[in-house]
């Protein structure tokens, strides 16, 4: 029979500070208060979040009592108590205040192995004294720098040349000007990367090249270009870009993944390079025209190619009439198709983007069902005949009557049909 | 099938994908591959129940997803042995379900706790030491002591001490 522990300090030492070590690092340190058994529990957390907002003093405070929250937390912790994560968030830290506690936390944070690095929102007028530090951290896996933002007039952030970072696997960066020669240098030289995320808003050609990278994510606004031989799996989101034109020009050859979300942009020229070959598919599209998918992706409707290995697809888009007749279309040339997933979404544009012209409000065709909302339709072994057939049968039928909502919930369908609102919550008839 | 009996001689019939949500119970699977009969003489039959739950659950909305991404090469819906309706509660978001499921009283929770760490179940840990986590988050020093039944054994010139100690983290 287990014994009921009577209060919290009867867990374990361990359990105690995992649970504490979820704690933002303030409320963590208010637990030494506690009683004699929690005294020092809080200072062996594996993880430290040191979040300037989060201090409860008033905000011209915040940079001091920052300051003596990391001293006392990272700089004098215990050698012997490994560090796996430290998370710094500066935004309420004076800019002279903010170089030399972040130079010195880097330097202690590097002598306990410390695993995963995030960085935010820090200014600074120069970078590499602190990036030189960080890229001798030897023991990192995981590198987050997330809005860094240069006081001076260089706007490009600079990666220190000649790194140490061997073990690296994941890197994120969200910056708003990215110098790509010099990320690109930096990226040859971490020879474990697996994981890339970038998100830049100001550049507008990102060009990427690696042999490591299998898992990229980029939120960009315009162009991709590059050369990635081992990248398995791309998300790809590409916001306003200007003239609605946006170019991919992109060598990946082991591409089995791809997610493609795409706002505002009418046409993406080189993207079927990228898809042609992939085995998972899944579109997003928030277009302010009502655009034809085929039109948007493949540049031409005339000629839909073949997937020949889709075989998961996942669309999200205002499933217009003209929407579903390419749906049919390219389940016509997905001969590989298992798994079919269509999301209808009523683009919701508040602002007046188009000089204040109104949309007009055409009636909206399915997946949707009785309620008159936002919809979601899943098919499933699509690899057998018959349910192929149903599904170009249904997409084709709904065409003609939007009046089809409760049809495709009948079981009688053979194979899983599952239309549920798109706030997840089903809302149809179980038989 | 496996039959894992609780400390008070309860028996439970799971899948072995479930059980194997348990890391211990995936290691003795694996030492010895005719084990049919795991006794866990450190989980009572109420606390292993939810256990349990939580295990089946995370194992259908695995397989779900697979089924749903992955080939199911065999017939249509015939060889699904997931009935419909749980096919279309999955689709509610896991996350939902997990808040729902540590809605627990606390002495559940500690008993939880110890139940995921012995049978070293890491999402179930996770899930149950988060939400001792946010028990704390938002609570003075006194409440924390009064919800989790702290005596304070400090005397005040000492509490005061370790107050001065961090005064960021006190205001």
């Amino acid at each position: 029979m287990a014994n009921s522990p009577s209060d919290l300090s009867d867990l374990a030492d361990a359990l105690l500070i995992t649970i504490i070590s979820f704690l933002p690092i303030c409320i963590a340190a208010r637990t030494s208060v506690l009683c004699r058994h929690f005294r020092h529990l809080w200072e062996a957390s594996p993880s430290l979040a040191l979040i300037s907002y989060d201090l409860p003093s008033p905000r011209w405070a915040q940079s001091k009592n920052f300051i003596a929250m990391a001293e006392r937390a990272v700089l004098h912790r215990n050698p012997f108590l490994p560090l796996q994560s430290l998370c710094l968030e500066l935004s309420r830290c004076g800019v002279q205040d903010a170089m030399a506690i972040v130079s010195s936390l880097l330097a202690k944070a590097h002598s306990l192995d410390l695993r995963h690095l995030t960085i935010q929102h820090l200014w600074l007028s120069d970078f590499l004294p602190i990036l030189s530090i960080v890229f001798t951290i030897n023991s990192l896996r995981c590198l987050s720098l997330h809005h860094l933002s240069l006081s001076g007039r260089s706007q490009e952030l600079n990666f220190p040349a000649g790194n140490n970072l061997t073990n690296l696997r994941s890197l994120s960066l969200e910056l708003i000007y990215i110098d790509l020669a010099n990320l690109n240098k930096c990226l040859f030289e971490l020879c474990s990367l697996e994981d890339l995320y970038l998100r830049t808003c100001w550049t507008p050609r990102v060009s990427l090249s690696s042999q490591t990278i299998r898992k990229l994510k980029l939120i960009i606004n315009r162009d991709i270009m590059g050369s990635l031989s081992l990248l398995e799996s791309l998300h790809l989101e590409i916001k306003y870009s200007l003239g609605k034109l946006s170019h991919i020009h992109a060598n990946v050859p082991s591409l089995k993944k791809i997610v493609i979300k795409l706002c505002a942009i009418s046409v993406v020229v080189g993207l079927l390079n990228c898809i042609s070959h992939v085995e998972e598919l899944s579109l997003h599209l928030e277009s302010e025209d009502e655009k034809n998918l085929i039109t948007i992706l493949l540049e031409s409707i005339k000629d839909v190619p073949e997937f020949p290995k889709l075989e998961h697809m996942d669309l999200t888009l205002n499933f217009q009439e003209h929407n579903l007749e390419a749906v049919s279309t390219m389940l016509h040339n997905c001969p590989a198709l298992k798994s079919l997933k269509l999301v209808h979404e009523v683009p919701n544009f508040t602002g007046s983007s188009r000089g204040g012209r109104k949309r007009i409000d055409r009636k909206t065709r399915p997946p949707r069902n009785a309620d008159d909302n936002c919809h979601y339709a899943y098919f499933k072994n699509l690899h057998l005949e018959e349910n192929r057939k149903e599904v170009i049968k249904f997409v084709t039928r709904t065409l003609h009557d939007p009046e089809i909502g409760s049809v495709y919930l009948s079981p009688s369908f053979g194979f899983c049909l599952i239309s549920v609102l798109k706030s997840d919550i089903f809302c149809g008839n179980e038989q | 099938m496996i039959t894992l009996t609780s400390s008070d001689g309860v028996q439970f019939d799971v899948r072995e994908a479930v059980a194997k949500e348990s890391q211990i119970i995936r290691d003795m699977i694996q030492d010895d591959c005719v084990i049919t009969n795991i006794p866990l003489a450190n989980v009572n039959h109420k606390i292993l129940s939810i256990v349990l739950e939580y295990c089946q659950m995370h194992v259908d909305k695995t397989e779900m997803e697979v089924n749903a991404s992955k080939h199911q090469t065999t017939t249509g819906e015939g060889s699904s042995s997931v009935p419909v309706a749980l096919k279309v509660s999955s689709n509610k978001n896991l996350n939902d379900w997990d808040k729902e499921f540590i809605n627990v009283d606390l002495d559940t929770l500690y008993d939880l706790i110890l139940a995921a760490n012995y049978l070293n179940i890491s999402g179930l840990l996770n899930l149950t030491t988060q939400a001792a986590a946010d028990i704390i988050k938002g609570k003075t020093t006194e409440e924390i002591r009064a919800t989790f039944n702290i005596k304070n054994d400090f005397t005040p010139e000492e509490e005061a001490a370790i107050r001065k100690e961090n005064p960021w983290a006190f205001e």
